[in-house]
Order: C-alpha cells, then structure tokens, then sequence
C-alpha cells in the first residue's frame, strides 16, 4: 500500500517542474519551415500536392467518406468497383448497382479544403523561398493551378463554396468562419486562378505529368465549358431553398453562359494554334488499324506524346491502382477472385454508328421487325435474326466499340471469351441466364457456352460474370496478370488528352454560335477519321455529343456530361439498363441476341438535387446548406 | 481490510460525483398531424410516398437554424409523434400544389393539429378503366380528364401499377408515362394504356393515375389508389 503512495509522490513531484515540457518540436516530423529550406524539399511537398490533387483517375471511386469512411480519391484499398462509370448509362456493375443511389457518394469537403489548406501554405512560403525568382514563378503559377483544380472539383460538387486563400488564425473568428461565395463567383474564381496559371507557369510540352501553360490552358477548356453548361441548362432542373436565394446555387444568366463558352473557345483555340499537339495516328488505313491504335493509346500513354496532354503516372506495385483486378475477365483472371465487374450496357453499344450510315446512332437489331425498343425478353413469336458469329452482329460499327468493349465470343489475351446466355434446345425450349444443355450430333451444347463455370464469363448472375452481355477492354493491358494485391495496375491515366479539348470547343461552338463554326467541324471530322469513318458530317450538336460519349467512354467523362448539362434526371427517370444476350438456338445452329433488362439491377431515378451534393459540417461551419439535405 | 477499501472508495466516487448533476435534453413531448387539403374542395391531395411533397419546418430559437423535413404520406396526411414543443416556421414544399406562405406555428406538449390550405396544380377526374383490345394484345385502358388550376403546360401524364397502395411515380411494379407538353383543356379526355400481360392473374392490383405540371419542382398531381377488382375486371 506504501508504495503506492510513494510513487505518487515520485511522479506529482516530478512533474511538477514541467512546464515547456509540451513546446518542443516533435522530432518525427519536419516543421514547414525546415521543409520548404531545401528544393529537395519543396519537390517533396510538390510531390505530396499533385498526389492529393482531385484528378479524376482510376483511384477516384463514388463511395465518399460518409458513406464507407474512405476518401473519394486515391482509394487504393477494396473499392468495391465502385467506379463511375457504372454510375452512368455506360456500365452497370455486376456485383453492386445501388451505389449511385446515396447522395453523398464523391464526398470531397473536408478532404478538398485540407487540400486546399496545403496549397494555401504553399503560396505562404514561396516569397520567403531561396530559389531565383524564375524558379518562384514557376511554383507560384504551379500553386495557383492546385487552387483552380480544388475549386473547380469543389464548384462541381457543391456549387458555390467558400473561397479560402489564407490559412486560417484560430484566434481570429473571421478567417475560420468564411461564407460561401455565389456559384458565379466561384466559377470566375477558377478561371481567374488559371488565368493566373497560364501566366507563370512554364510552357514546356514535355512535362505532360506536371503542371504547365499548356496542361492549365486544356483544363481551362473543360472548366469554361462546365460552368457555361451550368448556367445554360440549370432551368432543366430547378431547385429552391435558402442557397438558390442567395445564389449560392444557380443564379446564372443566359450572357454569363456565353461569356463561359468564350472562354473555353479562346482556351482551346489557343492551346490548338500552339501547334504542339495533335491526335495520336489520324490516318489508319482501316478500322482495324484504327481500333488497334486507340486501344493502345490507353494501354500505355506513353506511345501518344502528340495526344497526351496531361498524365498521372503510376510505377509501384501497391501504389497503383485496381482498375483491371476489377475488369479483367472470368478466363482471363487467373486466381485471382474478382475481375468481371464493369458491364457495359447495351444502350451504350447501339450509340456507335456504323460506318455505311455516319452520323447516326445504330442500334444493334435483333429481329426482322426492327424493334429495338423492345425489352420483354426473348419472345418466341418474333422472328429473330441469326448469325453464324455473334460477332457478326456489331460487323459494320465505329471501330473505337470494339477498342473499348470485349464483346461476345471476342478475343482477348489470346483466348475466346465466350459470353453466352442461354440456348434454344431442338425441342424449341428456351434456357436462358440458367444452366442447361443438350447433346446433338454428339456434341453437347451449354447454354453459357461452356462445360465449366471458369470457362465461360457471362451470366451465370455471379460478381464475375458479365450480366450485360459485354465487358470493358479500355485501358486493359494483356501483359497485366492478376496477382492478389490490390492497387497492383500500374497502367498510367490520361487525365487530359488533345481530342477532349477538341470536343470541347465544337461543344462550345455549337451551343453559342461563336468561334469558327468550320474549323470545328474539321476538328470533328479529324476525330472521325481517326476511327476510320471517311464521310465527313455536320457539326450539330448532336453529332458532337455523341462523338463525345464514344470517344471518351469509360474516361470518367460521362458522369460530369450528364451533370453539367442537366441531362441525369432525364436519362435516369425510372430508367431500367438492359442487356444483350446472346443465345445459340440448336434448331438452325446460329445464334440469335435477344435484348431485355439486366438481371438484377434496379430502376434508377436520379433525384434533381443531388445535381449538388450535401455540403460537410454544416452545423458547425455555419454555411448554407444545398437545397433538400 | 477489504471492507476498508471498498469504503474509501466508495467515499471516493461519492466525493468525486458529488458535484454532478444529470444534464440532458428533455425529449420529444409533442405530436403533429394534419393534412395538406385543397382549399377548394376540401380534400387531401394525394401524394407521392418516394420523393413527393415535403413540409418544410424550422425549430426556432437556434443560432444556426436548421431546416427539416416532414414526408407527407400518400394520402395526403402527415403525423410525427416525435417532435418538440416549440415555435416553428412551416412550408410545404416542392410539391404538387401552389406554394403557399409560411406559418408560424407553435406545438404545445401533447397533441397538435394542423392542416395546410392549398391550391393544388391539378386534379385528376372521371377516371374510368376498361379492357380494350388492340393487334391482338390486351390492355387496361385508363380514360381521364384533367382539371387544370395554373396556366402552366402539362409536361406530362402517367399510369403506375403495383400490388401496394402505395404506388406512385417511383413506386411501381409497371408504369407509362407520356409526355404531353401543352395545356390541356378540363373537358379533354386523356388516354393511357398498359399491357394486360403485366399483370398476374389472382392478384391485387393498385393504380393510379397522375399528371406532371411542368413547374420548377413540381410532383405529379395523383388521383386516390382505385383497387382494381377481378370480379369486374376480368385479368388474363
């Protein structure tokens, strides 16, 4: 029991005298000013900046922090799949389809103003650097690029935001309690910061993994034209409540649309008369060709200097990312458990034109009578076309779709990959999404096309399955083998290439009737020619937005498209995504596709608010919230 | 020396919890219901369960005031056993009727009711429902008029099905939706159709039957659940 006591007293005793004890450095970190002392260590913090940075890569996924704990961005870890483009009408996700659903996914507050938070003591300790002043401007056009990234991320998620360019004083109320600027004027606050950008940075073209005059003036392009759509088209879905009052939401006019798409003409202009790029491969002597160019260019950017014009690059295993451990195919998986995810839905097949008739969408027919608005699901009074190859079926389309998609019975990594949903036995029954079979002649024929279940990779409703009837080739690489260790692709991501700004100013073009209406109906054809369409079309702007989602599909894109122009509450209005399955009918020996829902996938309605996402914290940063959190 | 120790402790916690008193918020003490009614008619307005008309309110007395949100139920009621007495402001919102101006109400503990007087943008009338017959197929056939209390376009029309009462714009087994875009005169008779085939024999069915005003935030404007009866109504 004494003891006790004099331990007690050892210890009261002993820190009694402690009084700094809590002031000194820790000597696990380095303090900024140590840091930013040496360019070696300004390089590092520089380096830690464009890895926090909101670029939109394989490593940004939906589920945000609220909802899975995680950060939205540079998620290396079991993301589930949840990439976005299943949040589109470009994939379904054969394992889970309900993520779009919650409001809070791509959550971004408080990871975007820590960001910002960094990018603010940058700009802090740059007039006090000891580097020459060409060196100074260099890291001050290169602060101001972060600034626009953060808050152009920022505007797309939650309209108008503070504007916070100073580091905060925890004993000054004033610079923590920041209100949130209009939608307008966080918009021009983008602009104005690239702007700003394009001025000090250096206009080296070779640097294509960091920032410089070039990569700012392409994404200034994307920028202008967001917020221009923004304000064209926030009448298609209107909100009310306390933030559209006060604009902090909304609240932009039909001239500040046209001031916007000015600004994404004289961007993309500018970044195009430079003269330095150009597209990868613009004359393919056939669609094959074509095909095979494009994918490549996605495989490794590398190969497409004249087209990339912004990259992030990955070089460690673990500090990659997971893109192919989720799209890699039933057979091609190796041991690996997952693969099969992303299934591209059959709406974004009939897109792609043909070649014999260009500029028009070409839905894939199935029967004699043409409907392809027909989605009841194999109707054995109609009178359905047959095809010795199922290939046979997408013979005439736009190159890119097979570049992009591994459609049925399609090879890849040398192998068939059969993706077969079902047979007509000779008795004229239908198995179709089940298992079954039937021997003729001998031969025994499966209606999943295959014996075994790692055989095949279609609709056997498991995870790894493909349940559309098609699976991703984008950005797959035959080279990769999965190995058990997430985050272990190291393929790089185009974050900004030369057709992207291409499209965004006919987009530009086309919506305003400024800029030159020829030129960027060459700049449409040039894109064309490089899939290996040779008629030249109109620029409409149908043309340009269909070109559009088939030339940059699967480039995290089509999320934002259907955002910026109000288009999500009307594609996703009790929307149902379907199928096309192909099924072997043992009567003629051919095969037949029959189109229908995908099975097990929801009807999806995309509420009009989440056109803005809720905004973090609000009870305790005092802000407005956006409308109906 | 045990019993000693377990003393000095207790003295210790007693000494130590002394000062402590139980700080909490009383709980919710109040109940409010009512219904939102069409000042014309006098009935509730018919609603959409996923994603319709809201009451808008916000607890006064707060220094960051947060808006909340009540769903009013299909019907056109609305009941929250769980509130708070206190003085509130309340908009029902975002929904298929004019919005009218806020009130200030004040719950006291216990029972609270209250009913909104609105101008609802439309309402659905002489619905009738037969089989008709066409290439071959079968149909519900739904004829209806609408009657229109704003100058605004119908954007569009629609018909939803479900074995639940429920069943709306978002809640359905099979709907049609159609759009219309024009205004529609109250003597108009407005068609909609759905294949027999989609429904399953020997089961209950509800529908309803809505038009769309085409007004920043509008909902559809629904007609009461008609409980389709087999007897009468002769199912495939």
């Amino acid at each position: 029991m004494k003891i006790f006591y004099i331990l007690f007293l050892i210890v009261f005793v002993g820190l009694s005298g402690c009084d700094d004890y809590f002031e000194i450095e820790p000597t696990n970190k380095i303090s900024a000013d140590a840091l930013f002392a040496s360019e070696e260590g300004v390089e590092a913090y520089m380096a830690n900046l464009y890895y926090q940075a909101p670029i939109e890569d394989f490593n940004w996924h939906s589920w945000g922090l609220v909802s899975w704990g995680v950060s939205t961005f540079n998620f290396r870890e079991n993301n589930a799949g949840s990439f976005p483009i299943i949040m589109t009408d470009e994939a379904v996700n054969s394992e889970y389809d309900n993520i779009a659903l919650d409001p809070w996914s791509f959550f971004w507050w408080d990871d975007g103003y820590r960001f910002n938070k960094d990018i603010n003591l940058l700009f802090d300790a740059i007039p006090g650097l000891s580097l020459d002043q060409e060196e100074k401007n260099k890291l001050y056009g290169e602060a101001s690029f972060f600034r626009a990234y953060t808050y152009f991320e920022l505007a797309k998620l939650y309209g108008g935001v503070p504007i916070i360019t100073e580091v905060g004083d925890p004993n000054d109320e004033s610079t923590l309690y920041i209100p949130r600027s209009t939608e307008k004027e966080t918009w021009d606050f983008v602009l104005a910061s690239l702007d700003t950008a394009i001025v000090y940075l250096g206009d080296d073209i070779a640097v294509n993994r960091r920032a410089s005059k070039w990569v700012a003036l392409a994404l200034k392009s994307r920028v202008a034209l967001h917020a221009a759509s923004v304000a064209k088209y926030w009448s298609r879905a209107p909100l009310s409540g306390e933030a559209v009052n006060n604009e902090l939401v909304g609240g932009m006019t039909e001239e500040d649309a046209q001031r916007y798409y000015e600004e994404c003409i004289s961007a993309s202009e500018q970044l195009i008369n430079s003269g330095l790029y150009s597209l990868y491969c613009p004359y393919p002597a056939n669609p094959d060709e074509a095909a095979e160019n494009y994918r490549q260019m996605f495989k490794d950017p590398a190969l497409a200097p004249e087209e990339v014009i912004f990259i992030r690059g990955y070089t460690l295993q673990e500090h990659g990312h997971a893109f192919q451990l989720w799209a890699e195919t039933n057979q091609t998986k190796e041991s690996w458990p997952f693969g099969g995810r992303f299934n591209p839905i059959i709406e974004l097949v009939d897109a792609y034109e043909t070649y014999s008739d260009p500029g028009h969408s070409a839905p894939v027919i199935t029967t004699a009578d043409g409907d392809y608005y027909n989605y009841n699901g194999y109707d054995p009074s109609r009178n359905y076309l047959e095809f010795d190859n199922p290939l046979d079926i997408f013979a005439d389309k736009d190159a890119r779709l097979k570049a992009s998609l591994i459609l049925p019975m399609s090879e890849w990594k040398g192998q068939q990959i059969i993706i077969q949903g079902g047979i007509i036995k000779t008795d004229g029954s239908l198995i179709i999404e089940g298992a079954g079979q039937e021997t003729v002649d001998g031969n025994t024929y499966y209606s999943f096309g295959a014996a075994t279940e790692n055989l095949h990779s279609g609709f056997l409703h498991a995870a790894t399955h493909t349940r559309s009837g098609f699976l991703v080739r984008k950005f797959l690489s035959e080279d990769f083998h999965p190995k058990a260790i997430w985050a272990s692709c190291t393929s790089d991501w185009i974050e900004i290439r030369y057709a992207e700004v291409l499209l965004n100013y006919m987009e530009a073009v086309a919506e305003s009737g400024q800029g030159d209406i020829v030129e960027a109906a060459n700049y449409l054809n040039a894109i064309r020619r490089r899939a290996g369409h040779t008629t030249d079309i109109a620029l409409t702007l149908e043309n340009v937005l269909r070109e559009r989602r088939v030339e940059l599909v699967f480039e995290n894109k089509r999320y934002w498209d259907l955002i910026r122009r109000r288009e999500h509450h009307t594609e996703f209005n009790n929307r149902d995504r379907h199928a096309l399955v192909p099924v072997f009918d043992l009567r003629a020996m051919k095969y037949i596709f029959v189109r229908q829902k995908v099975t097990g996938s929801s009807t999806w309605t995309f509420p009009e608010h989440n056109y803005y996402k809720p905004i973090g914290g609000n009870t305790v940063n005092r802000l407005i919230q956006n409308p109906q959190y | 020396m045990r019993a000693l120790n377990i003393l000095y402790i207790a003295a210790g916690f007693l000494l130590i919890f002394s000062s402590c008193e139980l700080l909490n918020y009383d709980g919710p003490d109040a109940q409010f219901h009512g219904a939102i009614v069409d000042e014309e008619t006098g009935d509730t307005i018919p609603q959409d369960i996923i994603d319709g008309s809201v009451i808008d309110f916000i607890e006064q007395g707060f220094k960051v005031p947060a808006t909340q949100v009540l769903i009013i139920k299909v019907d056109g009621t609305f009941r929250d056993n769980l509130m708070f007495s206190a003085d509130y402001k309340m908009l029902p919102a975002r929904g298929n009727f004019i919005t009218p101006d806020t009130v200030n109400i004040t719950l006291a503990p216990g029972d609270n009711t209250y009913d909104f007087q609105v101008r609802p943008y439309s309402r659905i009338k002489d619905v009738q429902l037969e089989i008709a017959e066409q290439g071959g197929d079968n149909y519900l056939l739904a004829k209806f008029k609408i009657d229109q209390l704003t100058d605004d376009p119908v954007k569009s029309i629609m018909l939803a099905v479900d074995k639940n009462p429920n069943v709306g714009r978002r809640f359905n087994e099979a709907f049609f939706e159609r759009p219309v875009g024009s205004v529609v005169g109250p003597e108009e008779e407005q068609l909609l159709w759905i294949l027999l085939s989609r429904f399953t024999e020997g089961d209950e069915y509800y529908i309803r039957i809505g038009a769309l005003i085409d007004i920043p935030e509008a909902k559809y404007n629904w007609n009461n659940a008609i409980k389709l009866d087999p007897n009468t109504l002769p199912l495939p």
